[in-house]
């Protein structure tokens, strides 16, 4: 995959004025791929390139800067049957070999491309306002009698103004993802071939759908962008900022959400599908045995039973019903007490 | 909410030609018909392109061992702009002095340049008539190069010929779409202007820079001096490595 990345991206500098040139090998890009119009071919075009050559045919094409926001998906690198393999290593290592292939059923494995936002460009700005800086002030006592001298704080107010010039490279997650572990992803590495999201591979592919709106992400980046102008100990009066040469995109990454049993629980792996690590994964923990509830629960029934024998049932009854209630599912009660025991005598949580 | 991808043919709208693949930049000139083209949000759109020369040396653009940046000029009518700052000095004195008569808590004393300095701002815009405004267009990894440049110009307000760039020869290497440079402009302004007028953030709020006309793509001519560029019209020197690929440029 490096390899063609650095072979879309001589090609595109060979088509470059020199000029050019030296600029590309500096600047950190990465590449989307698009369909020539001219011949159906695909080419890879870096990002911030606006005219391009197509690889087959030759053909010399420009690049419309789309007025909403541009999508692009990136395809797995990882096979599910690495994915599948990631998982199981996870979980042996972190069992520390006691759960492993054997003894555990994956349940299903999905392929989810996961949206984030990111936004890209040059920040030129300027801000005007204040620094506060607390100062010791020493004043003598006015009393000719005295000649005490006393020391107090002061806040001294000094105007300040900035002008600023930056780089934006900002991402974050479009959809909420407690279960995946995702945070963001970094859109300046130039190994990842994000290619544009058109509508046969929205079909393709189990695209989740951002949650967040692009004007409110567009304002939440603002402000981003705002809080990192800003100097620590100041207040802004006044500012104005401009981004230009800027995208705002969605780019759609793959991950394998893997789901498998044990000891009669559901647990689920995150593996990203671009270079097969476990982003996020939840593994069945050894319980200790716990001599105080091994203690306290049967003499809390035996004394209910003694106090009134219907109690000991209802307590039975109003536990069983809110384990219920907090798992969402219906247990058999036989099922419900041999679990509850083995929890109380140790072993998998 | 998404936009699919817009990829079109390079080509010259007036004889059909080819146009040359030039990567980041926006411009291009046509091999059959010298025409220059500009890539503006959406389409090619033609441009005129401008070369400026010395006065003293009229008639020397395309001397050898220059090289030639491409900038941005937008015209800003200094009427215009003197008649803002005037205002925003009478709102500000106006919204200033309610604060300081009605003793309102929760309003704050806006901050004001001293008046001999808008007034020496004010008289200098009304001396000029149209105030230019130079935003950089050539292609720089450094933001800063943007500002720093076209302050350095814009300061100097200089004098110079204007000649008509339409023959066979260098590329215009503009990486800065027009609409951008205009987006630019109050910044470029601000970093004119004297530390003691960017401080007063309630005054500059209340400055917009409205372009005048369309702005016009100008080549300006530089010469290197060791890893230096040194402006042949205003004189003063910027560091090479404030241009991208400035080595190739020499004629």
């Amino acid at each position: 995959m490096i390899a063609e990345q650095t072979a879309a991206t001589k090609n595109n500098r060979a088509a470059r004025p020199s000029g050019a040139q030296g600029a590309a090998a500096q600047e950190p890009t990465s590449a989307y791929g698009a369909t020539c119009p001219e011949c159906g071919g695909t080419i890879r075009i870096n990002e911030g390139d606006r005219s391009v050559r197509c690889g087959y045919c030759g053909s010399a094409l420009y690049v419309v800067s789309p007025r909403g926001v541009q999508s692009y998906i990136l395809q797995p690198k990882v096979t599910p049957a690495k994915a599948r393999l990631s998982s199981i290593h996870y979980m042996t290592g972190h069992t520390g070999g006691r759960i492993g292939a054997h003894n555990t059923s994956i349940i299903d494995m999905r392929l989810i491309h996961v949206p984030f936002w990111g936004m890209r460009g040059r920040l030129m700005g300027w801000i005007s306002g204040d620094r506060v800086k607390t100062v010791k002030v020493e004043t003598t006592s006015e009393n000719p009698g005295t000649s005490q001298a006393y020391t107090t704080l002061r806040d001294d107010h000094e105007s300040y103004s900035r002008l600023l010039f930056k780089r934006i490279d900002w991402s974050t997650p479009a959809c909420v993802l407690p279960c995946l572990g995702l945070q963001g992803i970094s859109l300046r590495t130039g190994f990842l071939d994000w290619d544009v999201l058109d509508d046969a591979k929205r079909a393709e592919h189990t695209i989740a759908l951002p949650m967040r709106s692009e004007r409110n992400v567009r304002k939440d980046a603002l402000s981003y962008l705002e809080r990192l102008a800003v100097p620590v100990g100041t207040t802004v009066r006044a500012s104005r900022f401009h981004l230009f040469d800027s995208t705002f995109s969605l780019h759609y990454y793959p991950v394998y959400v893997l789901r498998y049993g044990c000891a009669g629980r559901m647990y689920t792996i995150t593996i990203d599908g671009a270079n097969g690590d476990v982003v996020h994964g939840e593994v069945p923990r050894t319980r200790r045995l716990d001599l105080k509830a091994l203690f306290f629960t049967p003499a809390l029934l035996a004394f209910f039973a003694a106090t009134w024998l219907p109690f000991a049932l209802i307590a039975v009854a109003a536990v069983y019903t809110l384990d219920a209630a907090q798992a969402r599912l219906l247990i058999p009660p036989h099922g419900w007490l041999a679990i509850r025991i083995e929890r109380l005598l140790g072993g998998e949580d | 909410m998404t936009e699919a991808l817009c990829i079109k043919p390079l080509r010259c709208d007036h004889c059909g030609q080819e146009l040359p693949v030039m990567g980041q930049l926006v411009t291009f000139q046509c091999p059959g018909c010298f025409r220059y083209w500009v890539l503006s949000r959406e389409a090619l759109e033609p441009v005129t392109v401008f070369r400026a020369a010395p006065q003293e040396a009229a008639g020397d653009a395309g001397a050898p061992g220059l090289i030639y940046l491409p900038f941005w000029v937008v015209e800003v009518d200094g009427a215009g702009l003197k008649a803002q700052i005037e205002n925003a000095v009478k709102e500000i004195q106006g919204t200033s002095l309610a604060v300081l008569q009605t003793g309102f808590a929760g309003g704050s004393v806006a901050k004001l340049p001293a008046s001999s300095e808008t007034g020496f701002l004010a008289a200098r815009l009304e001396s000029l008539g149209s105030l230019m405004v130079y935003v950089p267009a050539f292609k720089s990894l450094n933001t800063y190069a943007y500002l720093k440049v076209g302050r350095l110009l814009t300061r100097i307000q200089p004098s110079f010929t204007l000649e008509r760039s339409d023959g066979a020869g260098h590329p215009i290497l503009c990486a800065l779409r027009s609409e951008e440079a205009v987006a630019l402009v109050d910044f470029i302004f601000f970093a004119t202007l004297p530390e003691s007028i960017q401080e007063n953030g309630d005054f500059l709020q209340k400055i917009h820079l409205a372009p005048a006309r369309p702005p016009r793509l100008v080549e300006f001519p530089f010469r290197t001096r060791g890893a230096s560029l040194v402006s042949v019209i205003g004189g003063f020197w910027i560091s090479g490595r404030l241009v991208d690929g400035v080595e190739s440029l020499v004629q």
